[in-house]
């Protein structure tokens, strides 16, 4: 690994060199062992710092200066110089080959009466380009369609899902998808590639036969800026949908509609393109034991490869333990939290649960990178987020104060926690109090699996502390793991001390709130009990 | 006019951290090229409090390249965006 190093190292009192090459021999990658271990990380530096500059590029207000400084740590760290031009590496563009079912679909669709097929001409004179990010394959794809192809293509169809959608056009262009209206694209200030939300797009990613470098920078740089109400600034005829697609854990379909249909308004009319892409397919899950949760879960997939998930017995073990998971943290919540369960066919492993929807949705390298048990343990993690969000456990003051205590800290940073639950960067931060406290409640230490990051803020916390309560069971082995009989017994007070507080605030629910049976209530009342009982035999 | 090497230094020795932590920041930062630590310095000159959130970070992100921990990485930039996001509100 190159270093770029500055003569001023002569200039700075008391900098050892030797610690600054061992901290770098530290991280020198071994390429053969990063490729054998798939769910290691592979220390790229262009992709590792690209990835980050990507996420963190959007920032412009106050935050730019600690976004730049951010990505130049993990620069220096991985001892690459800071590149500016860190998203040299790109995919490569591409326009999919049609099925013959997608032409057959497409003559279909070419058929149908459209009452708007007098406008198709003059909205798509004002449209620039469309382009999609398709996940197929596991991987993603950028797919551009140009007016010539808009005027040849009624239906836009891909082989895949549709991740993203971006849509460049005239000013004053009106773009919504299946009724919704599109975000805004900024760009940056040296004027060198497009804002998505968070992710960077730059001309070499749009390039094709059709489209040079040129039309991009004239696009890029002449385009007019209209400024909104809060000062921020956008591109007039750039529009958006989806999440950030190029951060490798997100990788969800910009709507998951049967239909969806992109639609564009002009002071000549509207003409509307319907999407062809793969969608959810809802599917019976093999050998499924009743878990005794009642109601019925649906399951779905979505991918161009169903024989992953249908020829594969391992899947149906890791379905039965997310199910098996959703019925016990039901059984505490004594409601109904997920109905849904789904997974994408995408290259990243992570399961996240949706904050409006009873929904949770796993990528199937989550599935085939981790055993059953510990699919389990996310599932309940996520599930409990949910749980804890119904309950607004976090944001009760009595619960935030006694986080912002636990970890030691007064006055300002106290106050932060307890008006907003957290305080930004506070995750980094080393140095609190109850560390061991914290670390005893994380998953990875109480159960030995999955991650819990409990220190990092109020909602973490909450999570990571009912899920350890779920299997107290271990709490005297777990304790026993603790060598220090003081540090034993500080943890197991903290223990006490936080279900007490929380106990108190499920007894203080309004009526409406409380569950009929008070099944919560007693659950941490059981659980107190048997905390009690413990320091009782500790203090023997 | 001085490097801001140098600035950086000088701040780094202002903000309390311990001088292990300071020495090894400090030698993080010799690093880089030196207009690139313009930023830095208009950070920390703006708020001490920045040089202990650095050096977290720092410390963070080493644990998670030694550990080539694709998860614990994903934690980080989340934590980096969410964090940046609350600053801008």
């Amino acid at each position: 690994m190159k270093m770029e190093r500055m003569s001023l190292e002569n200039n700075i009192d008391n900098l050892d060199q030797e610690e600054v090459i061992a901290s770098e021999e530290e991280v020198v990658v071994d390429q053969a062992e990063v490729e054998v271990k798939k769910e290691e990380l592979e220390l790229n530096p262009e992709k590792l710092i690209a990835e980050e500059k990507t996420l963190l590029d959007v920032f412009r207000g106050r935050s730019a200066g600690m976004a730049k400084v951010l990505t130049l740590t993990t620069a220096l760290i991985l001892g690459s110089k800071f590149a500016q031009d860190a998203h040299a590496e790109t995919p490569e563009t591409q326009v999919t080959e049609q099925t013959d079912e997608q032409k057959e679909k497409q003559e279909f669709y070419s058929l149908e009466f459209r009452d708007d097929v007098e406008n198709q001409l003059d909205v798509i004179d004002k449209i620039k380009l469309i382009r999609f990010v398709v996940v197929h394959d596991n991987e993603t794809e950028s797919i551009i369609f140009s007016p010539e192809e808009l005027q040849n293509n009624p239906t836009l169809s891909v082989e895949g899902y549709v991740a993203n959608v971006m849509v460049l056009g005239d000013d004053g262009i009106e773009v919504s998808l299946n009724g919704q209206g599109s975000k805004k694209i900024d760009r940056d200030h040296d004027e060198d590639y497009l804002i998505l939300g968070g992710t960077c797009v730059h001309p070499e990613e749009l390039q094709t036969d059709e489209y040079s470098e040129d039309f991009f920078h004239d696009l890029i740089t002449k385009s007019e800026l209209t400024a909104d109400e809060h000062g921020s600034t956008y591109l007039s005829g750039g529009h958006y949908f989806g999440l950030a697609t190029s951060m490798g854990y997100l990788g969800e379909p910009v709507n998951d509609d049967q239909n969806n249909i992109l639609k564009f308004k002009t002071n000549d009319g509207t003409y509307s393109f319907p999407i062809n892409q793969h969608v959810f397919q809802e599917f019976e899950p093999d050998n499924i034991e009743d878990s005794g949760r009642g109601g019925d879960l649906v399951f779905e997939y979505l991918g161009n490869r169903p024989d992953r998930i249908s020829n594969d017995e391992g899947v149906d073990e890791h379905i039965q333990a997310i199910t098996n998971a959703i019925t016990r943290v039901e059984s505490i919540s004594g409601s109904n939290l997920i109905d849904r369960v789904r997974f994408i066919d995408y290259n990243a492993d992570n399961a996240f649960a949706a904050h409006y929807e009873k929904e949770m949705t796993f990528t199937m390298d989550h599935l085939e990178g981790n055993d059953v048990e510990e699919s389990a343990a996310t599932a309940e993690h996520e599930i409990l987020h949910k749980y804890v969000d119904q309950k607004k456990f976090t944001d009760d003051p009595e619960i935030r104060t006694l986080f912002a205590d636990l970890k030691g800290y007064t006055s300002n940073k106290k106050t932060r926690i307890i008006n907003n639950g957290w305080i930004p960067f506070d995750g980094f931060n080393e140095d609190y109090d109850n560390k061991i406290f914290f670390d005893f409640i994380d998953e990875k230490s109480f159960l030995g699996r999955g991650g819990g990051h409990s220190k990092d803020n109020v909602w973490e916390f909450c999570t990571s502390f009912i899920h350890s309560l779920m299997y107290l069971d271990r709490l005297d082995d777990n304790l026993q793991e603790i060598g220090d009989e003081e540090e034993r017994m500080s943890v197991l007070d903290n223990y006490i001390h936080t279900t007490q507080v929380v106990l108190d605030n499920v007894r203080n629910l309004p009526v409406i709130g409380k569950l009929y049976d008070n099944r919560e209530e007693k659950f941490l009342k059981d659980k107190l009990e048997q905390m009690k009982q413990l320091r009782g035999k500790l203090n023997k | 006019m001085d490097f801001n090497i140098i600035k950086i230094k000088a701040l780094i020795l202002k903000s309390g951290l311990s001088e292990e932590d300071q020495q090894s920041l400090l030698s993080l930062f010799a690093q880089a090229k030196d207009g690139d630590l313009k930023e830095a310095v208009k950070l920390f000159e703006n708020d001490l409090e920045n040089v202990k959130i650095m050096d977290d970070v720092y410390k963070a992100k080493l644990k998670v390249f030694e550990n080539k921990d694709k998860k614990g990485w994903r934690e980080i930039l989340e934590e980096e965006r969410r964090s940046l996001e609350e600053m801008e509100e």
